[in-house]
């Protein structure tokens, strides 16, 4: 039952990151050709800025990984108490369409008179 | 020559900087920033709403219609509004109102009737409710398209940021009902049950009766009180008429009741825990208008106190399966009415308490 309600969470940061690197390699080619006088420079400033560049892509990468460990969290597992009316038995099994509090059902250790109380979610661990 | 070069590199760098500062050329880039966050929101929302109407369209399968005439149902349905009624002269208003919900009411039923042809009557409550979730996620879609275009079109950032900083908690909404889905069209109870649970709890093996429409009335005694509980009827998902059925049941005793005490979901603050008991005076009942009209009425015109019990929890567990801090509540919720019944009243006197929401999945 869990897996069924569960979405595949949004994942908005791929275009955003595009455009901030992008963004990122004009500054970058500005600063080149405007600070940078010899080649030792030159590569210090595309080190930096692919530095950065890799934190961008591995922060944005997080937040998918966020959303998606959100949205696996929140997958839950749906559950019924059947309680016997005569013995008092409680059995707790997972929910099928058609369960109801208050369905009548037999009692699978006296054969009793048994009666759903309680359905309920959990998140499933 | 090297040095020239530099300072025509230097002069553009800061004439852009300029640029940056001193035009609106920096709402501009972080406008296309923003539009391309806000239409992947878009996607997400268009793809609830795909697959929302993937699933009314299953159900309504199963229930006896053809794929070709679900979906052309729904086309026909979707966008389907209803107008409130003026309010620049409020006398009569609530009768209005409920005039113009009777009617919805009566085209939704007729609508779901023609779909799920061989549906139980629960089972069309509950395509009812998979309806409604689906019509709340067309309209969230396109409230949100609508400004998105708007903004694109007049190139306003300020639209864009206002969407975009009520985005986090329209997306919660809209997730809330693409969850709702699942639950609604199986007949798992939802958050909002709680009301009609602890009825359940306190009338369940006790006779019942319907008193209005769609909602039934359990009677039976507790240390010398007559209680007379009631909720919707079950287990489709209905929420009745609970108005109707305290103030019939008011007037049956000639206004001789003690007490109404109404027991409801309410949506908890963030940092309060879920399935909290909370107790306070009123109408505990969340519908437009016209059934808490009818209780404040009633409930004043005999002098009835109203007491309120709620339980809290979020907007996505109030609409989606009831989550077992919630289920566990409702004994606490049926102890403590024994509890004020048995403080506040006396023996023999008439109390009535008010199971408040939705039904779905839960019989009497």
């Amino acid at each position: 039952m869990g897996e069924k309600g569960v979405e595949r969470p949004a994942t908005p940061y791929l275009l955003s990151t595009l455009v901030m690197v992008g963004l990122m390699m004009v500054i970058a080619l500005f600063f080149i050709t405007l600070a940078a006088k010899t080649e030792s420079e030159r590569n210090i400033i595309w080190a930096m800025l692919g530095f950065a560049a890799v934190l961008i892509v591995m922060m944005q990468m997080l937040e998918v990984v966020k959303a998606r460990r959100a949205a696996l969290e929140e997958r839950k597992s749906i559950s019924i108490v059947i309680e016997c009316q005569e013995c008092g038995e409680k059995l707790v099994r997972d929910f099928q369409r058609g369960d109801y509090v208050g369905k009548e059902e037999k009692c699978k250790k006296c054969g009793g008179k048994a009666m759903v109380t309680l359905i309920y979610s959990e998140k499933i661990r | 020559m090297q040095n020239s070069q530099t300072d025509v590199w230097s002069i553009l760098f800061w004439v852009l900087i300029a640029l940056m500062f001193f035009t609106p050329l920096n709402e501009r880039i972080q406008l296309t920033y923003r539009m391309l966050e806000i239409q992947s929101y878009l996607k997400q929302l268009e793809s609830y709403l795909t697959r929302a109407d993937r699933v009314f369209e299953e159900e309504a399968r199963r229930y006896g219609c053809s794929e070709e005439k679900a979906k052309k149902a729904l086309k026909s349905i979707k966008g389907f509004f209803l107008i409130e009624p003026v309010s620049m002269d409020p006398v009569g208003i609530i009768k209005r109102l409920e005039h113009l919900l009777k009617t919805q009411e009566d085209r939704v039923d007729d609508f779901i009737r023609e779909v799920a042809v061989n549906a139980s009557e629960a089972e069309r409550s509950n395509m009812k409710n998979v309806l409604a979730a689906n019509l709340a996620l067309d309209i969230i879609y396109r409230v949100v398209r609508h400004i998105f275009l708007l903004a694109k079109k007049t190139k306003n950032y300020f639209y864009m940021v206002q969407l975009y900083m009520y985005l986090p908690e329209i997306m919660r909404i809209a997730r809330s009902y693409f969850r709702a889905l699942i639950p609604l069209k199986e007949g798992i109870p939802i958050g909002d049950s709680l009301g009609p649970l602890v009825a359940f709890k306190l009338g369940n093996g006790s006779k019942w009766r319907e008193v209005a429409k769609n909602v039934i009335a359990y009677e039976r005694e507790a240390s010398g009180r007559k209680l007379i509980i009631i909720k919707a009827k079950g287990p489709g998902g209905e929420v009745g008429k609970p108005g109707d059925a305290v103030e019939k049941i008011v007037k049956e005793h000639d206004g001789k009741v003690k007490m109404i005490i109404m027991v409801d979901a309410a949506v908890k603050l963030e940092g309060e825990r879920t399935g909290e008991v909370a107790e306070g005076i009123g109408a505990a009942i969340g519908d437009p208008g016209p059934e808490k009209y009818k209780i404040e009425t009633v409930a004043t015109e005999y002098g009835i106190p109203l007491v309120a019990i709620v339980v809290k929890e979020d907007i996505t567990e109030a609409i989606t399966a009831m989550p077992r801090e919630v289920a566990e509540a409702a004994d606490r919720v049926v102890e403590r009415i024994l509890d004020i019944i048995k403080k506040k009243t006396s023996e023999g006197d008439v109390v009535i308490i008010a199971g408040i929401g939705n039904t779905i999945g839960i019989s009497q």
